[in-house]
């Protein structure tokens, strides 16, 4: 902070559940660890990135896969202006509990939340359970963008992270999101680095199943 | 502009005047002048046809009408008069009666007094068109549809005078009958029904008769009706576009093309673009305002809440707000639902909660931190793990040594770093008040009110590391210069303020937690029942 962004910063937060730290991890550390703790709860990731030119403060809460905290996690949607619903391909079982998570997003969250369906792993093509298409029409069914990524190869992370995060900058753009309103997720606060305004979103990306990641 | 105007006329006029007018001035025209009328053609006619007797009972039977009725009309002439002077409508006075009077002489022949009768008829029509316009006026409403209940009423009369004539050429009995009907009439018309809807047979015959001199009655009193009422309008409709364009000067005043207006009223969604402009801009402004205030030192002065906001402390604080939130409210629907005894014990209990979640005067901390963390944490049974917090204290004592070393010439700068050291401690344990209020949702067998105490020993501990902090920091800085000194003092003062921040931030978190451990406590209760 104390190199003095000269341009305002838009800063969002993405939940990613799923249990998916490690596509987290990638994103902002560019790493890939195979072992993860079970995540606790929620963790939180955050990574500066540009679009239009205007820095944005990208801020990911990683929310808990484990069912025992799904009451809690429920309770983070409400501050999430998107959503990363990750499903691992190889997996059949966690593919097919997407619509439950769907539900509990939907219902819990903010109606313009971003949703986006992830379907990870796709570099183990050859343990596929999901195939392609299959993610494709459940996006399709329920409005939602769909990506495969791997968080182990970096294939195609960058882009679901930040596209979900241009489709919630075009929803401020346009004014589907108060940003004044924090419950949206997304606020605009002071940037403390001198000569600087800070516009902060939180993007949630709620998860979908399954303990291990990667 | 003439356009609008004319269709603004149109519609008011088919609508409200037509009503209006209907309503009241056709009540004066029907009514009173029925009987005025009857009364003339009495007098006229009972010389010739009819016995004294009868018109003696007529007119005694219509005087005291007649005398109400006349004292209204002399208000209203005055009135008109008025409204003639006002509105020069003495001109258009005269067309209609010059109408009326061209045709008394047809009339008059075969019925004697009758152009007379006409002739006060127009007249009073002509001040019912005052009257008409007067409501105009008051309304700003237009001339057209204005003659229609006119001719109505005054169609009305004439066929009465028409059928009462006939028939009292006949048998004084048919006049009595001709009385009646009239009787029947003047109801009608003093209802508001403007005559016509019951005509007898007669009457409608006698409609034929009139057909001439009304029609060009008609067209002489609408004429003087729509011209009278058109320079009302106009004059009326020119004020208020005086109104109305004094009234955009006003709006447009210091926002020409109405930009700033119209994106107020018109684009209420915020541009991105627009607002991150603006939040620089005020940005520099408060800068500015910095520089001018306060010196360039002060701008650049580190702060706690700068160093916080570098944390993860402030999104684990809202994370554990969001969950203490859901947690506050499943809390008071589930008591409500509880037993009563119940109840109390509950509220007894989650009081204690609350009050255990508070911080206290601070103690001198004693023992060694990192162990006191351990241990507490350990009392827990929660899968929390302390390391972090150890970690962060271990930053803070390294930096407060350096502090120390410094001293005053490089004071900005190691208040800077000792205040990110502080900001990581009080954020690693808003972080493990977080995780632990999560695990104590979901962790069973836990003991809220015990973990209450746990927490709060943690903050404890935490806040008197704080404050130990501060104290070492300002006294090695106090051996160095005089205390009088007053920018030491100042000094000393900010790094006491800064350090107390974090309190701020420790309670915000215990009193979240303690709504968590309520909600827990309020389940496990339920769940024993």
């Amino acid at each position: 902070m104390s190199d003095g962004h000269s341009c305002p910063v838009l800063s969002m937060r993405v939940l990613a559940g799923v249990g998916k730290s490690c596509l987290l991890l990638q994103f902002t550390d560019k790493r890939f660890q195979p072992v993860h703790d079970l995540t606790i709860g929620v963790e939180f990731g955050a990574r500066m990135i540009t679009i239009d030119n205007k820095q944005i403060k990208l801020q990911i809460w990683d929310t808990a896969g484990q069912e025992a905290f799904r009451s809690i996690t429920r309770s983070y949607y409400r501050g999430a202006a998107g959503a990363l619903l990750v499903y691992d391909i190889t997996r059949r079982e966690t593919f097919n509990h997407l619509t439950q998570w769907l539900e509990d997003a939907r219902q819990h969250s903010n109606s313009n939340m971003v949703i986006m369906l992830i379907g990870n792993k796709s570099d183990l093509d050859s343990r596929r359970e999901v195939k392609r298409e299959e993610g494709e029409a459940f996006a399709r069914e329920h409005g939602l963008v769909f990506m495969e990524t791997s968080a182990k190869t970096a294939a195609n992370v960058e882009e679901a992270f930040i596209n979900t995060a241009r489709e919630i900058y075009e929803k401020i753009q346009e004014g589907v999101f108060d940003v004044h309103n924090e419950a949206n997720g997304i606020k605009i606060g002071p940037q403390h680095s001198p000569g600087g305004a800070g516009l902060t979103s939180n993007q949630g990306a709620a998860g979908g199943q399954g303990g291990g990641c990667c | 502009m003439k356009k609008p105007r004319e269709k603004l006329g149109e519609r008011l006029g088919t609508r409200k005047l037509g009503t209006k007018v209907a309503n009241k001035s056709i009540d004066g025209i029907c009514s009173s002048d029925i009987i005025k009328h009857k009364e003339e053609e009495d007098r006229n006619i009972s010389t010739n046809i009819r016995g004294s007797q009868l018109t003696a009972k007529t007119t005694e039977k219509n005087k005291e009408k007649e005398d109400e009725k006349m004292k209204k009309r002399l208000q209203w002439e005055e009135q008109q008069e008025r409204w003639n002077q006002a509105l020069n409508l003495n001109k258009d006075k005269k067309e209609p009666c010059q109408v009326s009077s061209g045709n008394d002489d047809g009339w008059s022949a075969p019925w004697g007094g009758w152009g007379g009768t006409l002739l006060s008829a127009a007249s009073t029509f002509t001040r019912e068109v005052g009257r008409g316009v007067g409501t105009v006026m008051e309304t700003v409403e237009s001339s057209i549809g204005v003659p229609s209940p006119e001719v109505m009423a005054e169609e009305v009369c004439k066929s009465e005078h028409q059928k009462t004539v006939s028939e009292e050429n006949t048998t004084s009995q048919g006049l009595e009958e001709g009385k009646q009907i009239k009787r029947e009439k003047q109801t009608d018309s003093e209802e508001g029904s403007v005559g016509g809807d019951r005509p007898g047979n007669q009457v409608e015959a006698n409609y034929s008769l009139g057909g001439f001199s009304l029609g060009s009655l008609v067209s002489g009193v609408s004429g003087a009706l729509e011209t009278a009422s058109s320079k009302v309008l106009m004059g009326g409709l020119d004020t208020l576009e005086v109104i109305g364009r004094k009234a955009m000067d006003v709006i447009q005043e210091g926002d020409p093309g109405l930009h700033k207006k119209r994106a107020f009223l018109s684009n209420k969604k915020p541009n991105l673009t627009q607002m991150l402009q603006e939040a620089r801009q005020r940005a520099m402004q408060e800068e500015k305002d910095g520089i001018v205030g306060g010196g360039n030192k002060n701008l650049q002065k580190p702060s706690f809440e700068q160093a916080w906001e570098a944390t993860e402390g402030p999104v684990h604080l809202e994370a554990l707000s969001l969950v203490a939130k859901q947690c506050q409210s499943k809390k008071t629907s589930m008591i409500a639902t509880l037993p009563h005894f119940v109840q109390e014990k509950l509220l007894r209990e989650n009081t204690v909660i609350k009050t255990t979640c508070e911080l206290d005067e601070l103690e001198q901390l004693e023992e060694d931190m990192a162990e006191v963390v351990s241990g507490v944490v350990a009392k827990m049974g929660l899968q929390l793990h302390p390391k972090k917090l150890i970690e962060a204290w271990s930053l803070v004592q390294e930096k407060a040594a350096f502090v120390q070393e410094v001293g005053l010439e490089e004071t900005d700068e190691a208040e800077g770093v000792l205040y990110s050291a502080l900001a990581q401690l009080v954020a690693q344990l808003c972080a493990l008040t977080h995780k632990g209020g999560e695990l104590a949702l979901i962790t069973p067998d836990t003991d809220p009110l015990d973990l209450a105490s746990h927490f709060k020993e943690l903050a404890q501990v935490v806040s008197c590391g704080l404050e130990k902090v501060a104290d070492q920091v300002c006294g090695a800085i106090t051996s160095e210069g005089s205390v009088t000194d007053s920018q030491v003092s100042n000094t000393i003062t900010n790094i006491y303020l800064q350090a107390a921040n974090g309190n701020n931030y420790i309670q915000e978190s215990l009193a979240l937690l303690a709504s968590v451990l309520q909600y827990s406590n309020t389940k496990s209760a339920a769940s024993h029942l």
